[in-house]
């Protein structure tokens, strides 16, 4: 797993690639957490992650939770077909904003 | 009596021994050329299933074994896995209700929905010698690569 952090726009573009599984999603859980205290803008770009399990998940939802409670926005971007079935399987496409690709993530309104 | 063909393999009671769970099941998968796709569910769900039984299974902090046998054919994926810890169904744990609201909706209790809803068919037995899990994922013809 790598997590690559930039500046786009308004946006705090969190690029998470590789495989996050029940061994390094500690690390994911910790770096959401504190980024969902200091951001209130957060573009998650999915588009290298080739697996993620309920672990992970659970970090989504953290950050999720704490961008709300901000009533900040957190989108999520270039999720694969399979990764998108996990998501779907979760229920996490009815509760995250999720677009086909980075342009169509930053381009969307508000 | 081991099938021609099966895999088997043990393990510590540690998530330290995941990347090799999963590079026995990538190796599995691509002897016997499953579908990445089906690939990719049966090594998730074979991971929470794992992460479930080391996190939850055992009363001590012995280290344990958990002893996992992958078997294919034609029609299906089998894949039992045993432990010699307490008594442990973790097909028990209460349903996550995937449609509620975020303020309702909890961290905890996904892995088992994930294995559940990825494969077709998930069975818990109490033997003598511990707990055993067996995990079917069925494959039509047409999903097998020719």
């Amino acid at each position: 797993m790598n997590i690559r952090e930039d500046k786009v726009g308004s946006f705090t573009l969190l690029a998470v690639s590789g495989r996050v599984d029940s061994l390094n999603s500690e690390t994911l859980k910790d770096y959401l957490q504190e980024l969902g205290k200091r951001e209130s803008r957060v573009l998650v770009d999915c588009s290298a992650l080739e697996y993620i399990g309920s672990a992970g998940l659970g970090a989504l939802l953290i950050l999720l939770k704490l961008i709300r409670k901000q009533e900040g926005t957190l989108r999520l971007c270039g999720l694969s077909p399979r990764i998108a079935e996990v998501f779907a399987i979760a229920g996490f496409d009815k509760l995250f904003p999720i677009f086909l690709d980075l342009d169509s993530a930053l381009s969307a309104g508000a | 009596m081991k099938a021609e063909g099966d895999l088997e393999a043990r393990f510590a009671s540690s998530l330290a021994a995941l990347p090799r769970l999963h590079a026995v099941v990538d190796r599995f998968c691509r002897s016997r050329a499953i579908d990445p796709d089906i690939g990719f569910k049966i090594d998730l769900a074979l991971e929470e299933v794992f992460t479930n039984i080391v996190r939850y299974g055992f009363a001590d902090d012995r280290t344990h074994q958990i002893a996992v046998r992958l078997q294919c054919d034609r029609h299906r994926i089998r894949i039992q896995v045993d432990d010699d810890g307490r008594r442990f169904n973790p097909l028990l744990a209460p349903q996550v209700d995937t449609g509620a609201p975020l303020a309702e909706r909890r961290p905890g209790g996904l892995g088992i929905h994930l294995v559940r809803r990825l494969l077709d068919e998930v069975r818990y037995q109490r033997r003598k010698s511990g707990n055993r899990l067996i995990l079917i994922k069925r494959l039509a013809e047409e999903e097998k690569r020719t």
